[in-house]
C-alpha cells in the first residue's frame, strides 16, 4: 500500500509544484477529491495520494498548460462534463468508438436517432470495455447496462465504480461511489471493478 | 423545464407557496415554499422557509431565510441570518450577518462581514472580509484575507495566498474593547499555501513557500521552502526549511 501512495509533501517535490497549485487544481476538479486520502503518520495526520495516478495527472495538466489551455479546458478534458457532446448511435458506429457487439447490446435498449447523452455514452463505453476484456458475456452485458441505466444518473456526475460480481453461476452488477470499500461473502467473486470516471476520460479523449 | 414564461409570485403577510418554476418570488412577512423551487430571483424580506431544493439566478435574504435542502444560485446576498441544510453552490456570496450551511459550500467569491459556518468543505476563489468562520472540513481558496473578530476554526486550510489578521484599528478598536483578546483566534490542524501570513493562529502544522508567523500565533511545526519570519510574541515549536518546490 505504502509504495503505491505518495504524501502530499513528496508529491510537491517530485512534481515540482506548489501548494497553491495543488489546491487550485483540486478546486477546479482536475484532481479528484477521492484521491486525497488521510492517514495518520508519526508527524500527525498526513494526506496521501495514489502515486502513479496523481503523477500522471500532474504531468498531463502541466503539458496541457504549456499548450496554453485554461484550467477550465483542462478540467473538461480530465473530468468531462455531461454537456456539449452530441453523438447519435449512428455516429458512434461510423466512428468505431466501440465494438459492434457492444453496440448490439446497447441498441436493443436504446434505439432511435436521438443524440446520446454523455452518461449514456459512458455506459456504452463501459459496456464495451467489459465485453472486450471478456469479463462479461453478451447476456451479462445486458445486466450491466440495466445497472448503468438505472443507477448511474442517481450519481449526478459524481464518480462511480461499476462492480461485476459472480456467485455460483449467478451474476449481478452494482454501482458504488469511487471511494467505497465493498466486501462480499467468500463465495462471491468480484469479477471486475471499473471506474466510470476513467471510462469517461478515455471516451472524451477518443471523441476529441 | 418548459419554455412557457415564468410567473412572479408574492407572499405578503403570511402564506405558503407550492414548489415549481417561477420568475421572481418575493416574500414580505413570513412565507413558506413547499417543495423544490426554480426561480430567477428569490427575495425574502422577513422570514422565509423553503422546504426543498432552491435554484435561483439571484437571491437576497433580508431577515431570516431557511432552506431545508440544497441551494444553487449565481448570487446570494444575506443581510441577517441564512441557513441552508444540504450544501450550497453559489457564485457571489455576500454575507452581512450570519450564514450557516450544512454540507459543503462551493462559491466563486465570498465576502464576509459577520459569521460563516460550513459543516463540510468550503471552496472558493476568494474569501475576504472580517468576522468569524467555522469550517468543518477543508477551507480551500485561492485568496483568503480575513480579519478575525471572534473564534474561528477550520480543520484544514489550503490555497495560494492565506492572510489571517487581527482586527484593524479605527472603527473596530471600539468593538475590541468589549471582546477578550484570547477569544479571537483561529484554530486549524494544518495550513498550507504559497504565501502564508498568520496572526492569532493556533495550528499544528503550517507549510508554505513564504511563511510569516505574526503576533499571537502558536504553531507546532512550520515547513517553508523560501522565506520564513516570526514576530515577537509568537511561538513556533520547530521551523524547518524544506527543499524548494517550483
Amino acid at each position: 500500500m505504502d509504495t503505491d501512495m505518495i504524501s502530499k509533501k513528496d508529491l510537491l517535490a517530485a512534481a515540482n509544484i506548489s501548494y497553491g497549485q495543488l489546491y487550485r487544481w483540486k478546486r477546479k476538479g482536475l484532481i479528484p477529491e477521492a484521491w486525497f486520502i488521510k492517514k495518520s503518520s508519526f508527524t500527525g495526520q498526513e494526506t496521501f495520494l495514489p502515486r502513479d495516478k496523481v503523477l500522471a495527472r500532474v504531468e498531463k495538466i502541466k503539458s496541457m498548460k504549456s499548450e496554453d489551455l485554461s484550467l477550465d479546458d483542462i478540467a473538461d478534458a480530465v473530468s468531462p462534463s455531461l454537456a456539449e457532446v452530441s453523438l447519435t448511435l449512428a455516429d458512434v458506429r461510423e466512428r468505431k468508438l466501440v465494438s459492434e457487439a457492444a453496440l448490439e447490446v446497447f441498441s436493443a435498449k436504446h434505439s432511435g436517432d436521438e443524440p446520446l447523452r454523455f452518461g449514456e455514452l459512458v455506459s456504452l463505453s463501459a459496456l464495451d470495455t467489459l465485453l472486450k476484456t471478456g469479463d462479461v458475456s453478451l447476456d451479462e452485458g445486458r445486466v450491466v447496462l440495466e445497472a448503468l441505466d438505472g443507477a448511474y444518473p442517481a450519481f449526478e456526475g459524481r464518480g462511480a465504480d461499476l462492480l461485476f460480481v459472480r456467485k455460483l453461476g449467478m451474476s449481478t452488477a452494482v454501482l458504488v461511489t469511487t471511494s467505497a470499500e465493498v466486501r462480499f461473502e467468500p463465495a462471491a467473486r468480484v469479477v471486475v471493478r471499473l471506474s466510470l470516471a476513467e471510462c469517461a476520460e478515455a471516451l472524451s479523449a477518443s471523441i476529441r | 423545464m418548459s419554455d412557457q414564461t415564468r410567473n412572479d409570485a408574492r407572499i405578503a403577510g403570511e402564506g405558503t407557496l407550492s414548489g415549481g418554476s417561477y420568475g421572481t418570488i418575493t416574500i414580505n412577512g413570513a412565507g413558506t415554499i413547499s417543495g423544490d423551487v426554480d426561480c430567477s430571483n428569490l427575495r425574502i424580506n422577513g422570514a422565509g422557509t423553503a422546504n426543498g431544493r432552491v435554484k435561483a439566478e439571484s437571491a437576497t435574504i433580508n431577515g431570516t431565510g431557511t432552506i431545508n435542502g440544497e441551494m444553487q444560485s449565481a448570487e446570494l446576498n444575506v443581510n441577517g441570518d441564512a441557513s441552508i441544510r444540504d450544501g450550497a453552490g453559489i457564485g457571489r456570496l455576500s454575507i452581512k450577518g450570519r450564514c450557516s450551511i450544512g454540507g459543503g459550500l462551493a462559491a466563486h467569491d465570498i465576502d464576509l462581514k459577520g459569521e460563516l459556518k460550513v459543516g463540510g468543505d468550503c471552496e472558493a476563489e476568494s474569501v475576504t472580509g472580517e468576522g468569524a468562520f467555522a469550517i468543518g472540513g477543508l477551507l480551500n481558496a485561492g485568496t483568503i484575507d480575513m480579519r478575525l473578530y471572534a473564534p474561528c476554526s477550520a480543520r484544514e486550510i489550503g490555497g495560494e495566498r492565506i492572510t489571517i489578521r487581527q482586527p484593524g484599528t479605527g472603527f473596530s478598536s471600539f468593538t475590541q474593547l468589549f471582546t477578550f483578546w484570547a477569544e479571537k483566534r483561529l484554530t486549524a490542524e494544518t495550513i498550507e499555501g504559497d504565501d502564508v501570513f498568520l496572526e492569532l493562529t493556533v495550528a499544528k502544522t503550517v507549510r508554505g513557500r513564504n511563511v510569516t508567523i505574526g503576533e499571537g500565533c502558536k504553531i507546532e511545526l512550520v515547513e517553508y521552502s523560501d522565506n520564513y519570519s516570526i514576530a515577537e510574541g509568537a511561538t513556533v515549536g520547530e521551523a524547518r526549511k524544506v527543499a524548494a518546490e517550483a
